[in-house]
């Protein structure tokens, strides 16, 4: 077990920032980089845990999402509306957990894109945002239903004139699930977590986040389960330049896991 | 041979490719230097096998009826302990829930729990040892919760409610299996009458018996439980004779009906007991039968005695089994895997 939490810790620190910033070309090639990174991280795991029988869980999920972004000053307030994809992967071993996955979506603000969090405040800017996150989860089942856990978190937010926003941290969470009918499950999860902001790698603010969902299971299967679900995300970021944003994204996803 | 059975046939083969065996020696022969032969001759071979195998077993000694009506027992938990390990150890039982000494509140929790984690072509068992009570008024039978009060019928888990229960889990399930040793209302149990099955105890038998769905029961056929220590064996008469059939079956199928059949003239042979069984009335029967699957590992240590050579057999599983389990663990609950068809909480 020891050697399982020491490898996930050290081979997923340096995933910061976001692979999907910084033009195409770089963004599919970092984002191979961290895939392969992670298809390794994994398959040591697997090699490593072999003979406990660990479950490798393969999920994707398709949500419509909704993203308010409020300056605090009362400035600017943004509405945007867009389509998010999740692919994930996790390993179960025993009470233990661990997995990562990727998120990515374009939101459409029509004329009223948010504020990029410059020095001097900049005019409204209209059309849309690239959005994208990538989280790296270990949890423990610590009771037999609820879990606690710990996550490497980076996000990216790109305007359509190519500025970057990317936010990165490390939270906690509490995870639970709870039968509520035969073949049906509700799941939940709360986290916490601080966060960096950066643009062109360079830190240009902090702030915190919490999320907060709640999940439908429907177990198809002894292997599969069809979920479908409602996310909070808000992520607070005071920025060096004196510019306050409170971002809250709110997402009705529909998915499906497997367990190989 | 179906899809369906080569599928589950393999499952389970692949299921005890990741048994753990233990081998403990009673000798202190040195069997590094030893051959080791171990042979798995196993129903898991055959296509038999359907869903994952469960249990929920009751046993109930500790009473504290305040008003003295539920006396302590003495063999029913050693009844329910034994029976579990031999569920476990000989016949591929990987879900097995052991209740001892329950509140009426344990009991039904744990049949609730149940009816959520059974899935589809499961076969499932539960098994309850404990004080019973038949009001022959009414002809309600209860099954007695250590913290039962008097004859207080409400403190009590009604025959009815476990039938209900049982419905439940036989809609999912492919075999489900009521064993009472102690009473359960007559009024709820039927004959089952399958009549003489010329194919009886061939394979084409035992693969069309297994394809049908099956509620059955057998009870010890008292109003009460007898708790009398059965020749010193710590088992009720009933449940030492269930266990004697089990124990000492060879068979690598037994079913219900040839079990209860064994079972029911050995204890009436032996004490003034006569134990009945049958179909749980309007639960879904389909005169299939639960079938238990002898697991048989032979395992052979050059120079060492078979009767010396012991081995310990955990069977897990390949698949998760779908949905958490809503109470808290018993305190010998055997918790399953379920989480990994879950999604992963993400930031």
């Amino acid at each position: 077990m020891g050697v399982f939490v020491r490898a996930h810790t050290i081979q997923l620190t340096p995933i910061l920032p976001f692979p999907l910033a910084g033009g195409r070309k770089a963004s599919i090639h970092i984002l191979c980089r961290y895939m392969a990174l992670f298809i390794v991280v994994v398959a040591s795991s697997i090699a490593t845990a072999w003979a406990d029988a660990p479950v490798l869980n393969g999920g994707a999920k398709i949500g419509i999402s909704g993203w308010n972004v409020d300056d605090n000053d009362g400035s600017t307030r943004a509405k945007g509306s867009g389509s998010l994809l999740n692919l994930h992967l996790a390993l179960h071993w025993d009470n233990a957990y661990v997995g990562a996955g990727l998120s990515g979506g374009k939101f459409d603000f029509g004329n009223h894109a948010p504020r990029q969090p410059a020095a001097t405040a900049a005019p409204p800017l209209s059309g849309s945002l690239q959005h994208g996150e990538f989280d790296a989860v270990f949890g423990y089942y610590f009771w037999e239903r609820v879990s606690l856990f710990a996550a490497l978190k980076s996000t990216s937010a790109k305007w359509d004139d190519g500025y970057t926003l990317s936010t990165g941290g490390l939270g906690v969470g509490v995870s639970a699930q709870h039968s509520i009918a035969p073949l049906w499950s509700l799941l939940w999860h709360f986290g916490v977590m601080s966060l960096d902001a950066k643009h062109d790698r360079d830190k240009i603010g902090t702030g915190s986040a919490t999320t907060l969902e709640f999940t439908g299971v429907y177990h198809a299967s002894a292997s599969t389960g069809l979920n479908f679900g409602l996310k909070l995300q808000g992520q607070k970021l005071d920025f060096d330049s004196g510019v306050r944003q409170t971002h809250n994204l709110s997402t009705l996803g529909l998915g499906v896991n497997h367990a190989f | 041979m179906s899809n369906a059975f080569c599928s589950s046939a393999r499952r389970l083969n692949t299921a005890l490719a990741l048994c753990v065996v233990a081998i403990f020696f009673t000798t202190t022969a040195d069997a590094d230097t030893r051959g080791i032969d171990a042979r798995v001759a196993t129903a898991a071979n055959t296509p038999f096998v359907s869903g994952t195998y469960r249990a929920l077993i009751i046993g109930n000694d500790a009473y504290r009826d305040p008003q003295n009506r539920w006396l302590a027992l003495k063999t029913a938990v050693s009844d329910a302990r034994t029976l579990a390990g031999q569920l476990r150890d000989n016949y591929g039982f990987s879900d097995v829930t052991v209740l001892e000494n329950a509140s009426l509140r344990d009991m039904l929790r744990a049949l609730e729990t149940l009816v959520q984690r059974v899935m589809p072509n499961d076969s499932v068992l539960v098994y309850y040892a404990g004080h019973g009570y038949l009001d022959t008024q009414t002809e309600r039978g209860y099954w007695v919760p250590v913290d039962a009060v008097g004859t207080d019928s409400t403190t009590f888990l009604r025959n009815s409610t476990i039938r209900d229960e049982l419905s439940t889990i036989g809609l999912r399930a492919k075999h489900t299996l009521l064993i009472s040793d102690s009473c359960f209302a007559g009024s709820l149990l039927r004959t089952a009458s399958r009549g003489v099955d010329p194919d009886m105890g061939s394979e084409r038998y035992y693969q069309k018996v297994s394809n049908k769905k099956s509620v059955q029961i057998i009870t010890a056929g008292g109003v009460e439980y007898v708790d009398d220590n059965f020749r010193n064996s710590g088992h009720s008469p009933f449940t030492y004779f269930l266990l004697n059939e089990l124990q000492h079956n060879n068979s690598p199928y037994l079913t219900v009906r040839e079990l209860s059949q064994n079972v029911e003239k050995a204890v009436a042979n032996n004490v003034a007991q006569v134990p009945e069984s049958g179909v749980l009335h309007d639960a879904g029967d389909e005169l299939g039968e639960f079938i238990f699957l002898k697991i048989d590992i032979r395992v052979q240590v050059d120079g060492v005695p078979q009767d010396k050579v012991k081995v310990q057999v955990h069977v897990e599983p390949t698949t998760a089994p779908a949905v958490q389990p809503a109470a808290e663990p018993a305190p010998h609950d055997t918790p399953t895997n379920n989480r990994a068809a879950l999604p992963l909480p993400m930031f």
